[in-house]
């Protein structure tokens, strides 16, 4: 073995590997090495305070035993007392700290790492215990009513401009309200499959000539009041119906006509165990506007539904009052669904105005003059009243994010806060992964507990939230003010999906509902309202004057206030006679005038969402004929869709 | 003579590693050596030794290694590494330099080299 070889095992090799035993075998070495050294007892003795001083590692600790007792032997060996011995040595309250700190700067450069990383993970893990008892001591105080706030302009109209003292009696009556199960079966025509018997059959809307049609008629002469009920109501300008979080709150009578088929007590249960979370966070979610239940609205298109159906049979019996005043009415109930302060209601708002667009076309491509002038002028009336692009409005779902804000971060009296334990259970119950029971339940529990405060790092302070979630609902209602063609799109997804926000503003991302696809319903119903508008002008110039006009200039104003206007372009409509009818359209996606051709794929079947206009509302035109073929929304008429 | 602590820190670790440049020692070793060829004036402690070698080691100046002797115990011993070298190279200019300065100052009576410790 070569001399370099020989050094290099001695001197590095064989040191790491001691380094590498001594925490292994060190406690077994020095203190054993000590009573087996055989040395005197002055001598043991002095070497034990020195190291019993030294905060070394045991295997450390062998080393300089072993290096000490050596040099004691070597002094005995030539001779020296022990006395001596110790005396040259010195004081071990000096020895000790000097050889400490020396040994530890000999520490191999992987121990001294490793120590480091030690104590910077046990840094680490008593922050994290410190940020967690943080985290867990952080209880939001919720102070605002929010839901109060929401009534606040439905509280302070006169009870004689609300359409619910006249609805709710007939709700009472017929159980109308959801869960009542309120059904008039003569309404609906099943048609069978012609090629399979024995499959189910479809579903729609009955009309005259069906099978059952006769027996509609009585059904619906059976609900007289009812239909009675709804022109009556939809003619005030106010639904009228307070929300409320807790339905316990409702009056006997509004609750008896909006819950028709619950008891007070089915509601004690809900509340008190939303998603098997402990009693604080149930009473948080409870208390909050997320609670509010809207089962009064949704029924409101159902109760459209009747008015189609009714319309047909009063265009069957030639009864035009009677159908302008259904058509009149279900603009009215559009009207009184988006009265309500969130989104859902502005939609459903917009679906029952759709339905009511559709109406009116069918009666006059079936019957063009079955309305006289006077009746179309009222029609008019009715139509351009219909405020569609005041519907869409944000209030409710601010309040909805002030309440959660409110009930997930702590409140330090200056409009900011942290986020809190029972914050995240809020939000996770929101979101649908509530706890479950049982062991499941104790593994969530518990990953919620020590997780959980991992957010503080990670969700923005109450300030920041509520900053930025007031920022994006101005940019939202401003954009929202501007019509289709002039709008800058602001694409709150894209917003809260960017990396930097999407965990900080997870909040946001979980509360703020899809507000474009609500936006965009607006945009199509209000361009909609637009053909059917300029449809209704251009029958009434009709019936006055024998032909069609050319132009919507040549309409006079007062069978025409507007030119309607396409929303995809700002320019007005395009129209043209097909067949001796009416054709209106838009330009569509590509802005461009097709000539009134419906957009087809290229295999000639129609677009999917052509003709509610879903194909065409979106922010960028699309002209490559790839993805969106060439062609035009047409607005009037769009055939049979109930 | 006993030489003051402070003196005696600087003074020390060139002292041992001049006798280690010799070839490589135990501590007690040292300790007699640096006692009987300083007469007497390196008389280490060995509170003050162990933890010098252990220093020096620390900054790769010397390094050590085991070896049983004959009396059955493991002795540790020192050698001057080539950074050692080095540095005692750099260091005995220095006190050189610094003895020369405080013979022209009187301090010292005449400069006379560094004895041989070898």
């Amino acid at each position: 073995m070569s001399q370099t070889r020989k050094s290099k095992i001695e001197y590095v090799v064989r040191p790491t590997l001691n380094a590498l035993q001594q925490p292994v075998w060190g406690k077994l070495s020095w203190k054993r090495q000590l009573a087996e050294s055989r040395l005197p007892h002055e001598i043991t003795s002095i070497v034990q305070s020195v190291l019993a001083a030294c905060r070394l590692s045991r295997g450390e600790k062998a080393a300089v035993a072993e290096e000490l007792l050596a040099h004691f032997s070597d002094g005995l060996d030539r001779g020296q007392s022990s006395p001596q011995l110790v005396e040259d040595f010195g004081d071990p309250a000096v020895a000790a700290p000097l050889i400490q700190s020396a040994k530890r700067r000999n520490r191999p450069m992987w121990k001294k790492s490793l120590q480091f990383s030690g104590y910077g993970i046990a840094g680490l893990i008593a922050a994290y215990v410190i940020v967690s008892i943080w985290f867990h001591l952080g209880k939001p105080t919720p102070s605002v009513d929010y839901v109060a706030q929401m009534n606040q302009p439905i509280a302070a109209v006169a009870e004689s401009e609300k359409a619910w003292p006249i609805y709710r009696p007939m709700w009472t009556k017929y159980k109308f309200s959801e869960g009542g199960q309120f059904d008039i079966p003569e309404m609906w025509f099943h048609e069978p499959d012609p090629e399979d018997e024995t499959a189910p059959t479809s579903q729609r809307l009955i009309r005259h000539g069906d099978e059952g049609w006769q027996a509609a008629r009585q059904a619906f002469a059976q609900h007289a009041d009812l239909l009675q009920a709804f022109r009556e109501g939809a003619r005030k300008p106010y639904f009228g119906v307070e929300l409320q979080n807790d339905p316990k709150k409702y009056s006997d009578e509004d609750f008896a006509a909006i819950y028709p088929a619950r008891s007070r007590e089915d509601f004690d249960t809900l509340s008190a165990n939303i998603s098997g979370m402990d009693n604080e966070t149930n009473q948080l979610i409870a208390e909050s506007t997320i609670m509010v239940l809207l089962p009064q609205v949704q029924v409101l298109r159902k109760a459209a539904r009747i008015f189609v159906v009714d319309t047909r049979l009063a265009v069957d019996e030639n009864d035009s009052e009677r159908a302008l005043q259904n058509l009149e009415t279900m603009l009215g109930l559009a009207r009184h669904s988006a009265e309500g302060p969130v989104l859902i209601c502005s939609l459903v708002g917009y679906a029952i105005a759709g339905i009511t667009f559709d109406q009116i076309e069918e009666v006059l491509q079936q019957d063009p003059d079955f309305f006289n002038d006077e009746q179309l002028a009222r029609l008019q009336t009715a139509v351009q009243s219909a405020d569609i692009r005041g519907w869409l409005h944000f209030e409710g779902e601010h309040l909805v994010l002030e309440d959660v804000i409110q009930r997930t971060y702590t409140d330090d009296g200056d409009g900011d806060g942290r986020f809190t334990s029972q914050g995240l259970k809020f939000l996770i119950g929101f979101s649908g992964a509530g706890f479950s029971s049982g062991e499941e339940n104790n593994v969530q529990r518990w990953s919620e507990s020590l997780l959980g405060p991992a957010s503080l790092f990670v969700a923005a302070s109450r300030k920041e939230v509520t900053e930025r979630a007031n920022r994006l609902l101005d940019q939202l209602i401003e954009d929202a003010d501007r019509p289709f063609w002039e709008a800058n799109h602001f694409d709150l997804d894209a917003e809260l999906e960017q990396d930097a926000y999407k965990y900080k503003y997870a909040l946001l991302s979980l509360m703020l509902p899809a507000v474009q696809h609500v936006r965009v319903a607006m945009d199509r119903s209000v361009g909609r309202q637009e053909g059917v508008r300029g449809a209704l002008a251009l029958q009434r110039y009709h019936q006055q004057n024998g032909n069609w006009p050319k132009s919507w200039n040549e309409i006079p104003k007062p069978i025409l206030s507007a030119v309607p206007i396409d929303q995809l372009n700002g320019e007005p409509l395009r129209f043209k006679i097909v067949d001796g009818r009416p054709l209106i359209y838009s330009v569509g996606n590509d802005r461009d005038d097709d000539g009134g051709q419906d957009l087809k794929w290229k295999s000639g079947l129609p677009l999917p969402g052509q003709t509610t206009g879903r194909a065409h509302f979106r922010p960028d035109p699309r002209p490559d004929e790839e993805r969106t073929p060439d062609g035009d929304w047409i607005v009037w008429p769009q055939g049979e869709r109930n | 003579m006993k030489i003051e602590r402070e003196l005696m820190r600087g003074a020390g670790p060139i002292a041992v590693m001049q006798l280690l440049s010799s070839g490589e020692m135990y501590g007690y070793e040292i300790v007699e050596r640096l006692a009987s060829e300083s007469s007497g004036v390196f008389e280490l402690g060995q509170s003050t030794l162990y933890p010098m070698l252990y220093n020096l080691e620390a900054k790769g100046l010397v390094r050590s290694r085991e070896q049983r002797a004959d009396n059955g115990r493991n002795r540790r011993y020192y050698r001057l590494t080539v950074k050692g070298s080095r540095k005692l190279e750099t260091d005995r200019k220095q006190w050189s330099s610094l003895v020369e300065g405080l013979s022209s100052l009187g301090v010292t009576r005449q400069w006379a080299p560094l004895p041989s410790l070898s």
